[in-house]
Formats: structure tokens, C-alpha cells, sequence
């Protein structure tokens, strides 16, 4: 087991420097200068190159870069905020997009796998359709779109949540948000343990649980939760990753001071540094995420475990 | 109870009675003045010799004050300076410094005097090599400040400044050549003051201006809360401000909002006292007595690559001409934009400056009609550019920023519905893109904008220079070389009101070849809350002042 | 638990007595379908498969669905006189109105606020079925335009992901060991990267069109569908059929290509069908960043990224179609990539 996960972490690391190279590779491509190409004179435009290390052969300067890297040290903005550390920059706002993204995922996880439990429980009924209802809509319209109406319809319209985020308030401000960013978790969670749950309940093993005397939320939750809980985390992994897409525009539409807004106003503003370093970030915590799910599905499915072993 | 007990029962009441009372008086005297505003896109730089663009100015200028500053209606207005001496020759300006200016910290702790010093310091900075500012130009190419190019060039020292303290209060300022309209130059945040012993505490370059604690205030307000890239930060009433009697407001507080409409639900919730809007908002708003209309300084123009020998037609100024009749204006500030956005047909913008005469430029600079009066229609132009060329359909691609796509797109249609035998393709680009393709010559016409430094002619006029950098279609013309170079440092530098005709007859040679076809002048729409009155807006350098802003 | 004592006379007592059995007595667990009558002679793979299809009604409405929103879009464009990139700026903002539906409030050319603009300014005789937008141009033409290219633009992006992913991975997996150890490496890494970060720096890079989309969409797609080849090469290729081939002198390509193939394909179809509303969901998030179609072409998503920014408050009717149409799109996508799943897997074949 740990030398799988050893393996596993090596790999990880690799794959980052690859893609730091790769996000260097694409950055050293991307039209026009870092400055304010309009006002400055070619002279003054050198200079600045001169200055910030950018007239320097590539090789030269993608080591320079790993190496800051390795120490923390994106560099800096030149158009968000003139000579900020994007370190710095990045700071505050990740624990903000973090905390949100975490928010939406656990809401959207338990109220999906709620739903769609219910929904399997009671087939046929009323709950199944809604939840069927509720999986058709989540799935079907982009996140930005849901926070579009919330905050026409629920925050303006009927004034029960803040239009927008707001440090004073964390959490009120942040219920709209998380609102919109798990829709689309929760019809995905939904539906798949609808199937999965149907599938299990029809299954011999219940059967034979069933037949032996065990019913109602016993039987469910000793048998037929856990051995969804599986499948559930795999699907979990890319829809986090969704949620990352997602954040972007809802974070600009909330006004969140989140990586996902500054990631939008980065590329509009065509401030190419912050653009890799955000590209980096979210590169770093997909494949964290991945590793921890790998990770954790070897940990709940033995059979998994053993297979890997073999 | 016994007549002792009762006694001293009453007693106790009474005096919390009268307390109660009294504290109620008190409590009548605080309630504090919010002003709520938003912005487009976050503050790029708190360092006032750093930042470049209209939204850090705009909240630099709130809590710092240069030399002067600037009046509701666009006047240069003395501010730390409380007297200015310039010389016959106008080369040298001598200022005096107020004596109740101070420098506060954060805290509300006055920290030193504001003297001279802060200005060398300041300016010095400005034009170094080492900062290599954006805006270093100022110094050599706009203010005219002696040695600054040199300086910036390093063959001379920092000290060798046209810029010297004589003592604690009185500054000396030495330019080469008059400069008419330098005081308007003066509240331009690149020449504000910095306290060097303060700068140099917090860390330099690389500290100051990065958080309340690590700036000072020596104007109305200062700041209360900020950090880089924050999405909303504010500032309050700083009480040491010489004139903190007129200030009004007691704190301003900034928020970010990219997206307007979110700003306009914001607003009509009262989180906002002011909202920009556009488009489809401004008419259904427009009778209300919250909306205001202003115009900013902002030139929309195509500019067309004279050197372009794979179309020859853009080189013939009888086919710019046509062209440039053939684009409604009117049509795109009236149903497109609905901003407060004027048709244009002039190089140099409206409400821009005011010349020796008291009056805007504009006022009575020329109008250019390339119709003659109804004589001559697009048509005829377009006729008499086929005939020299021996062409008769053309085919150009239009570039423009993806934010400008609306309005390249009804210019295409224009173009096209007029002149069924041009064809235009509508090249959208991310605008660094745009600006780096024009900076290579790499385009045929392009629709851009430009915006004014600083309040005088010259800051448009100056571009179509032979060899300036920003003479992206590459006219060169020796008689307008001639006219530029004596009213910036020439013949006519020194007598302002020949300056100013001469400035009109850059500006007449311009139109008159079709150098740019002009489209639109930007406006902003506003909608302000009834409660809110005072607020100032600039089309150059600072966008709006809140220093004189009432709350009922 | 009841003690032996007392089941044995319980039952003893129902033995004794005169019983008649009713209707209700005995009712079926679960499976109460008499099987009686079914035909379970061995059928064609694909016969089956869409019989089953077809059993499935939800899948055959979403079938359906996407069948009419791809003739829209191949035909609406034309069945107006609008171009779509025709600028009417004198038409701008016209609320929706059909000839002959007038009668039905939403599309007799009125809305709140503005009233009916038709009859404000004399136009009677000019009808915008979905309205038109702010620079006046008709949003019926511009939707299916916008739907036209959505769709191709995720067709193409999917179809080229099938035809590498499916190559990389049967050749990996057919190879085995060090072949599949680098290759597998390198999908690996590629797979570390997340789409949104990938397709928005190529989108910055690269010129803008509809060709660089395609291109940026493509490039992460086809993981998917080599992990799905791989899985079933290392599964079949050790089966007897394929032996048979090889002993029968068949080369690495036709044994990769014509035997094996054919036996995925419907995973490969059902994977397919699941990546194109994530195509269509991936570009219009573009376009609400900004990375999206240039004008003044449109596509599904710029057109709602376009209505929000611009007339959202003021005229809501102009984000209705392209949203719907998008929805309807992902869903019924969705619906048809499920039904297409269970039809085509064996387990669930009932004996």
C-alpha cells in the first residue's frame, strides 16, 4: 500500500514539472507584451523587458522561473496589481475560492445522495420524479446561468439573500454562490445513486438481508449506503473538477474575491503571469484531488487494495 | 420603604433620569456619512509613480494632494501649494507649501510636515531609470521638466532634477520651455508628493502603498482598509486635512464589480449611491432625476495603415473620405451605446481644455464637413477614389478589441449597406493583440481609442507626429512636424493664445487628409441616488473627486 | 423469533381447515412479467441492442429532440429572410412576434416597460419571431446559427477524440509493456492537466475561430476514450477469437482493427454521446469568458454570454432561446447517452 501511494506521489511530482513547462512553453507564446503596449515608446518598452528579465534566452529563463517556483515565487502581477507578488495576490483569495468550492461540494454531495436515495427507496412515487426533475434541470444549465436567476430572482427580487459577496458577512453572502455552484453536483450525485441504489436493492445480498429480517433504515444504511458510498466517490473526483470551471463566472457575477474571478480578470486583462500561475494552482489541486481519491478508493474497496497489490 | 430609604431611591432615579437624558443629547450628534461607489475593474496600483490607469488615480487622489489640485469644473486649483511664483520667461515656478500640511499614518497620527522634499523626492523617483515608470514620459516629454530626459537616460544624476528644495517649504521647478498648461499638470498622480524616510520604512517600492498601514494620507480622506487586488476596500474622513471642515463624507467605501448589471441591482437595492449603466438601461431611466450624463475624455476613430501596399485604396484620401461619410454616427450613439456617448467628427475632444480664452477648445476650433455644405456625397468621393485608383471593389478587414465588436460590427454594416462594393471583414481581437498588431504595422484599419494624460490638445495632436510611437498609420506630413514642434517647445511655446490657433491648424491639416476617421466620443451615464449630490467627474486623470460630496 | 411449538401448530391449524384460496393471497415479490412468449432465440448483437433502444421512451424522445433541434438548425437559418449578422439598428430590442400566434401575449411584439415597439414605430408588416437583439438582428436566425455552429464544433471536437483516443488506446493495449508503459505515462500527464486550463491558454495563444476551438476542446477529450479501448483490448486480446485470427495469419493492424473493434464500439458510441454536451458546455463557458467565437459569428453560448451582459435587466426575452436550446441539447444528450449504455449492455439481458 505505501509503495503504491509513494509511486503514485512521484508520478504527481513529475507531472507538475511537466506542466510547468508546458504553462512556461505557452506563456513565452502569448501575443503582445505584459505592459501597457499603448503608452510606451519602443525605448521604454526595452527597458521594462530589460528590467523584468524578459529579454533573456528561454532556457535561461523557464530555470530562473522552477527555481522561484520551488520557493514559492510566482513572480509578479503587471497589470492586476502593478508589482504585487502573485503570491501575495493568490493568498487570501484561495482560501475564499476553497472555502466556497468546498461548501457547494459537501451541500451538493449530501443533498444529491439524499435525493437520490430517496428517490430509489420510493421508486415510482412522487419523490422519484421529482428528484428525476431536479437531476434533468441540474444537468442541463450551466451554473453562471442558475446564479444569473438567483440573484435576479431571489437576491433582488426577493431580497432574502445579499446580491453580493461580502467579507462582513462570510457565510449569508456565500449561500447564493454555493447555490449555483452545486446544481449541477447535486443532479449528477442524484442520479447516479438513484441507479446505483436501484441497482443494489435489487441485488441478492439485500435479498438475503431482507429475507433474514432486517428492514427499513437498518437494512438501508448498513447495506445499501455503504456499498454505494464507492461508486459515488469515484464519480465525486470530476465534478469537483467542474466546479473549478463553474467558480469562474460565478465568482465575477458575485463579486467573490476568489482565484476563479482573479483567473477571469487575468485573462481579460492579459496579464499572463497570474494567468500561468492560477493555471499552475488549479493543475496542483487536481492532481491532489485525484491522488486523494485514489487513494481513498484503495482505502474503502478492498478488493481494489488487493488488485493493486497483485 | 422608610423616608430615609425612599429618599435616596429617588435620588438614584433622578440622576439616572438626568444621565439618560444627556447621553441621549450626545447620541444625537453621530450618525456617519456612507458613500458607497463601485468600480469597473480592481486598483492596479496604489504608488502614485507606478499606477497608470483611471481607477487607482481616481482612489490615490482621495487621500493624497499634490501641488495643485482640481476644482468641479476642471480648473487647476492651489492645494499644498499655498502660493506659486512664475517667472517671465515661465521656465521656472517657484511654489510655497502650506504650512498646516501634514502627512498622516493610517492611525490618525500625524507623522511629519508635508515640505518640498516630499516632491523631489517624489518627482525624482518618477523620472528615475531604476523605477522605470510608464508614465516616466511625463517628466521628459510633457511637463518639459530640465534634465529629465537625461536623468532617465542615467547620464545624469537625480539631484540634477529641474526640481530642488530651497528650504522646508518653498520648492523650485524648472522646465525648458513654457509649458501653458502646467498647473493642470500638477494634480496628475505621478507628480504627488512621497515622504522619503516613511517610503523607505515600509519597504520601499515594493511596501508602499500596499496596505493602510503602509501609506499616507495628506489629503481629505485616507485609508481604512486595502489590500492588492481587493475586491472591496474603504477609506474614511482624515481629520488633519487642512480643509477637513468642507469634507462632508466619513468614510468611502469601494467594491468591485465587473459586471454592470450586477452594479445597477446593487444600486436600485441602496447598496450603491452610484451605478454606471448603458444601453437599454439609460432609456428606460433616462427621465429619472438620478440620471446624469457626462462625457469623458475617450476618442473612438479608425485608424487606417497609410503604408498598406496590398491596399492601396486606404492611401487615397478621397476613399477615407467616403468612408468616413458613410458611418452614421448618430445612429450608433443613439441606439447602440444610449451612454451619453457624442458623435464625433473632430480629432480633439470636447470639454477637453480650456484655451486663453476661457473656452473650451472646441468651442472654437473648426467643424469639418466633408460633404461641403450638401455638395458632395459620399458617392462623389467614392466615384472620384475608383477613378484614380482604376479599382472599382475593394475588400478590407477591420480590426478592433472584442469589447468594441458591437460597435466595428454596425461600421461594417454601414460601410457595406452604402458601399455594396466594399466588403468588410470584422477582425475581433483580445486587445493586447490589437495594440501589438498595430505596433507591427500588421493591420489595414482598426478601430481604437485613445484616451487624454493630460488637459490639453496636444495630448491628441502629438500622435500624428512622423515618428511617434503611437502613429500606428504612419502619416508623415513636415508642415504638421513644423506646427507641433513650435507649440511644445518652438516659436509658439511661449505666446499661449498663437499656441492655441496654431493648435487648430495641426488639428485642421489632420481632418483635412483624413487622417483618422473620427467616431465617437465616449460619455458616461450614471445613475446617482437622490441623497447624493457633489460628486465631480474629470475626463482626464481623475475620473471623479468625492472631496465635496453632500449626503443628505 | 417464534418458538418451533408454536409455528408447527400455527400451520398445523391452516392444514386442517377448509381453505379457499383468494386473489390476494399470494402476490408476486418482484418479477411478476409471465415470460411467456418471448422470443429468446439468438439474436443479432445490434438487433437487440435496439430493441431495447427503442423500449427505453425517454431515450427515444431525447432522440427525437435532438433529431428536430438538428434540422432547425440545419434549416431555420433560411426559413426567414434575416441574415444573421444583418445589423438593423433602427430594429434594436423588438420583442418577439409570430405571425398568427399573436393572440398569444408573449408573442404579440409587447413587453413590460417599453410596450410594443412594433406599433411605436409603424413597423406593423415586420415580424422578429424571437424578438431581435441590440443591434437589431433577428435572434430565431441567429440562434440556429448559433446552434449550427455549437454543434459542429463539438461533433468535430468528439469525432476526432473517438478516432485518437481509440487508436491510442487499442495500440497501447494491444502492445503491452514498455509500448503501453510510455504511452500510458504520457496520457497520464496529459490527464493532469484540467481541460478548463488547457482551453483557456490555448485560446489565448492561439487566433481565435472556430478551428482553434476545435482544436483546444480536442486536446484533453480522447483520455476517455483511450482508458476505454485499453480496458477492453487488455480484456479481449487474450480471448480464444482472437487467436483464432492470428493463427489464421492475421496481422497486428487487421486483428487490432477488425476483430477487436467492432466489440467496443458501443461503449465507444455511449462515451461519445456522453462527451458532446461537454463539449457544447466547455465553449460556451468561453464565450462567457471571453475566449469564445469571435462576432460576429455566434454560437449558443456567446449568444447567452451576449444577452446577459447586455439586456438581461431591461429585455429578458432575448436570453430565453439560445438557453433553451442549450438545455434542451445537454439533456437530451444526456438521456440518449444513458438509454444508449443500457441498451447496450449485456447484463442487463433478461433470461
Amino acid at each position: 500500500m505505501t509503495k503504491y501511494i509513494l509511486k503514485r506521489i512521484g508520478m504527481a511530482i513529475l507531472t507538475l514539472i511537466v506542466i510547468l513547462f508546458l504553462l512556461f512553453i505557452l506563456l513565452k507564446l502569448m501575443p503582445g507584451s505584459p505592459f501597457n503596449d499603448e503608452k510606451l515608446s519602443v525605448d521604454a518598452r526595452a527597458a521594462l523587458y530589460a528590467k523584468y528579465g524578459l529579454d533573456q534566452p528561454i532556457y535561461v529563463q523557464f530555470f530562473k522561473y522552477l527555481i522561484n517556483v520551488i520557493q514559492g515565487d510566482f513572480g509578479v502581477s503587471y497589470n492586476i496589481s502593478k508589482n504585487t507578488a502573485i503570491t501575495v495576490l493568490i493568498g487570501n483569495r484561495l482560501w475564499t475560492s476553497i472555502r466556497i468550492g468546498f461548501q457547494a461540494v459537501t451541500f451538493g454531495a449530501i443533498v444529491g445522495f439524499l435525493l437520490g436515495t430517496v428517490a430509489a427507496i420510493k421508486h415510482n412515487t412522487i419523490w422519484d420524479s421529482l428528484c428525476t426533475l431536479i437531476s434533468v434541470i441540474g444537468v442541463s444549465i450551466p451554473s453562471y446561468v442558475f446564479a444569473m436567476f438567483l440573484i435576479y430572482y431571489v437576491a433582488f427580487k426577493g431580497g432574502v439573500f445579499p446580491l453580493s459577496y461580502s467579507e462582513s458577512d462570510p457565510f449569508g453572502s456565500s449561500i447564493l454562490p454555493t447555490l449555483s455552484l452545486s446544481m449541477f453536483t447535486i443532479a449528477s450525485i442524484a442520479r447516479f445513486t438513484r441507479s446505483e441504489m436501484l441497482e443494489i436493492l435489487d441485488s441478492d445480498y439485500m435479498l438475503l438481508a431482507e429475507s433474514k429480517g432486517m428492514y427499513g433504515a437498518k437494512l438501508i444504511f448498513r447495506h445499501a449506503i455503504r456499498n454505494t458510498l464507492i461508486p459515488v466517490i469515484t464519480v465525486l473526483a470530476p465534478l469537483i473538477v467542474g466546479l473549478m470551471t463553474g467558480s469562474l463566472v460565478v465568482e465575477k457575477l458575485f463579486s467573490i474575491p476568489g482565484i476563479g474571478s482573479l483567473l477571469v480578470t487575468a485573462i481579460q486583462s492579459n496579464d499572463y503571469n497570474v494567468v500561468i500561475a492560477l493555471s499552475f494552482i488549479y493543475s496542483l489541486m487536481y492532481i491532489v484531488i485525484m491522488l486523494v481519491v485514489d487513494i481513498l478508493y484503495g482505502v474503502i474497496d478492498p478488493r481494489i487494495r488487493v488488485a493493486k497489490e497483485a | 420603604m422608610n423616608k430615609t430609604m425612599r429618599k435616596s431611591f429617588l435620588a438614584v432615579v433622578s440622576i439616572a433620569a438626568v444621565a439618560t437624558i444627556a447621553s441621549c443629547g450626545e447620541q444625537e450628534t453621530t450618525t456617519s456619512k456612507y458613500l458607497n461607489v463601485s468600480i469597473n475593474t480592481g486598483v492596479e496600483s496604489l504608488d502614485t509613480q507606478v499606477a497608470t490607469d483611471g481607477t487607482s488615480f481616481e482612489v490615490m487622489a482621495n487621500y493624497i494632494e499634490g501641488l495643485y489640485r482640481v476644482d468641479g469644473d476642471g480648473n487647476a486649483v492651489l492645494g499644498m501649494a499655498k502660493s506659486v511664483d512664475k517667472s517671465t520667461d515661465g521656465k521656472t515656478y517657484t511654489f510655497t507649501i502650506r504650512d498646516d500640511a501634514y502627512w498622516y499614518t493610517s492611525d490618525g497620527k500625524q507623522y511629519a510636515p508635508v515640505t518640498a522634499q516630499d516632491f523631489v523626492f517624489g518627482w525624482q523617483r518618477g523620472d528615475s531609470p531604476e523605477l522605470q515608470s510608464e508614465y516616466q514620459f511625463m517628466f521628459t516629454d510633457v511637463a518639459l521638466v530640465k534634465n529629465a530626459a537625461d536623468v532617465y537616460a542615467g547620464t545624469k544624476a537625480l539631484s540634477e532634477l529641474g526640481i530642488t528644495a530651497t528650504d522646508d517649504k518653498t520648492l523650485k521647478v524648472e522646465i525648458d520651455s513654457p509649458v501653458s498648461f502646467f498647473e493642470k499638470l500638477m494634480y496628475f498622480p505621478t507628480f504627488y508628493p512621497v515622504n522619503q524616510k516613511f517610503f523607505e520604512s515600509v519597504g520601499g517600492t515594493d511596501g508602499y502603498g500596499t496596505s493602510p498601514e503602509k501609506s499616507l494620507s495628506n489629503g481629505p480622506f485616507m485609508l481604512e482598509s486595502y489590500a492588492p487586488s481587493a475586491v472591496s476596500f474603504s477609506l474614511k474622513k482624515n481629520s488633519g486635512y487642512y480643509d477637513a471642515s468642507k469634507v462632508a463624507i466619513d468614510e468611502v467605501n469601494y467594491k468591485v464589480y465587473q459586471e454592470d448589471s450586477t452594479a445597477y441591482l446593487a444600486y436600485k437595492n441602496g447598496d450603491l449611491d452610484i451605478a454606471p449603466i448603458s444601453g437599454e438601461l439609460v432609456d428606460s431611466n433616462k427621465s429619472s432625476s438620478e440620471f446624469h450624463s457626462v462625457e469623458a475624455g475617450y476618442l473612438w476613430y479608425i485608424s487606417l495603415n497609410l503604408q498598406d501596399t496590398a491596399h492601396p485604396e486606404i492611401a487615397n484620401e478621397d476613399f477615407r473620405k467616403a468612408i468616413n461619410l458613410a458611418i452614421d454616427r448618430q445612429a450608433i450613439c443613439d441606439t447602440l451605446l444610449k451612454d451619453g456617448s457624442v458623435a464625433a467628427e473632430y480629432a480633439v475632444p470636447e470639454q477637453l481644455a480650456t484655451g486663453p480664452d476661457g473656452k473650451d477648445y472646441r468651442e472654437t476650433a473648426s467643424t469639418y464637413d466633408y460633404t461641403e455644405g450638401g455638395t458632395k456625397t459620399a458617392k462623389d468621393y467614392m466615384d472620384a477614389a475608383k477613378k484614380t485608383l482604376g479599382k472599382s471593389t475593394f475588400s478590407l478587414a477591420l480590426e478592433c478589441d472584442n469589447e468594441a465588436s458591437s460597435v466595428a460590427e454596425m461600421i461594417q454594416a454601414q460601410i457595406q449597406s452604402t458601399f455594396p462594393e466594399i466588403t468588410i471583414t470584422l477582425n475581433p481581437k483580445v486587445k493586447k493583440q490589437r495594440v501589438a498588431d498595430m505596433q507591427n504595422g500588421d493591420f489595414e484599419i482598426c478601430l481604437t481609442r485613445w484616451g487624454p494624460d493630460y488637459a490639453d490638445p496636444m495630448t491628441y495632436l502629438g500622435m500624428w507626429k512622423t515618428g511617434n510611437s503611437n502613429n500606428y498609420g504612419l502619416w508623415s506630413n513636415a508642415k504638421y512636424d513644423q506646427l507641433i514642434d513650435d507649440c511644445t517647445d518652438g516659436a509658439y511655446a511661449t505666446d499661449t493664445t498663437a499656441r492655441w490657433a496654431h493648435l487648430k491648424e495641426a488639428e485642421d491639416i489632420v481632418m483635412d487628409e483624413a487622417v483618422i476617421i473620427p467616431v465617437y466620443q465616449k460619455g458616461d451615464s450614471y445613475l446617482i441616488s437622490d441623497s447624493t449630490t457633489g460628486i465631480e467627474f474629470h475626463s482626464v486623470a481623475l475620473n471623479r473627486v468625492f472631496r465635496n460630496v453632500t449626503k443628505k | 423469533m417464534k418458538k418451533k411449538k408454536d409455528i408447527k401448530s400455527a400451520t398445523s391449524e391452516l392444514t386442517y381447515k377448509n381453505y379457499t384460496p383468494k386473489a390476494g393471497d399470494f402476490d408476486f415479490l418482484k418479477n411478476n412479467e409471465t415470460e411467456v412468449d418471448k422470443n429468446y432465440s439468438s439474436q443479432n448483437y445490434w438487433k437487440d441492442t435496439l430493441t431495447r433502444f427503442f423500449k427505453n421512451k425517454m431515450a427515444v424522445i431525447a432522440l427525437v429532440v435532438i433529431l428536430i433541434i438538428v434540422l432547425l438548425a440545419i434549416f431555420g437559418p433560411m426559413m426567414n429572410s434575416y441574415a444573421y449578422d444583418e445589423v438593423n439598428s433602427s430594429e434594436a430590442n423588438f420583442a418577439p412576434r409570430i405571425p398568427g400566434l399573436e393572440w398569444l401575449p408573449m408573442f404579440d411584439g409587447s413587453e413590460d416597460v417599453f410596450g410594443n415597439k412594433y406599433e411605436l414605430t409603424g413597423k406593423l408588416d415586420v415580424y422578429y419571431w424571437f424578438g431581435s437583439d441590440h443591434l437589431g438582428r433577428d435572434i430565431w436566425t441567429r440562434t440556429w446559427q448559433g446552434t449550427r455552429i455549437s454543434l459542429i464544433i463539438s461533433l468535430f471536437a468528439v469525432a476526432i477524440d473517438m478516432v485518437i483516443g481509440m487508436s491510442y488506446g487499442l495500440i497501447s493495449g494491444f502492445f503491452g509493456g514498455k509500448v503501453d508503459s510510455i504511452m500510458s505515462r504520457f496520457e497520464e500527464i496529459i490527464n493532469s492537466i484540467p481541460t478548463l486550463v488547457i482551453v483557456t491558454l490555448l485560446m489565448m495563444v492561439l487566433k481565435p475561430g472556430l478551428g482553434t476551438i476545435i482544436v483546444a476542446l480536442m486536446i484533453t477529450g480522447w483520455i476517455g476514450m483511450s482508458r476505454i479501448s485499453r480496458a477492453q483490448m487488455f480484456k479481449l486480446k487474450e480471448q480464444e477469437f482472437v487467436l483464432v485470427s492470428r493463427t489464421l495469419g492475421a496481422g497486428n493492424m487487421r486483428l487490432i482493427f477488425k476483430d477487436i473493434l467492432p466489440n467496443i464500439i458501443g461503449q465507444l458510441i455511449t462515451n461519445t454521446m456522453f462527451s458532446i454536451p461537454n463539449a457544447i458546455f466547455t465553449e460556451a463557458f468561453l464565450s462567457f469568458v471571453g475566449l469564445g467565437i469571435p462576432a460576429p459569428e455566434a454560437s449558443l453560448g456567446s449568444l447567452i454570454s451576449d444577452a446577459y451582459s447586455k439586456s438581461f435587466l431591461t429585455h429578458p426575452y432575448q436570453i430565453l432561446p439560445p438557453l433553451i436550446v442549450l438545455g434542451l441539447l445537454m439533456l437530451s444528450f444526456n438521456i440518449l447517452a444513458d438509454g444508449l449504455r443500457d441498451a447496450l449492455d449485456p447484463r442487463l439481458k433478461q433470461v
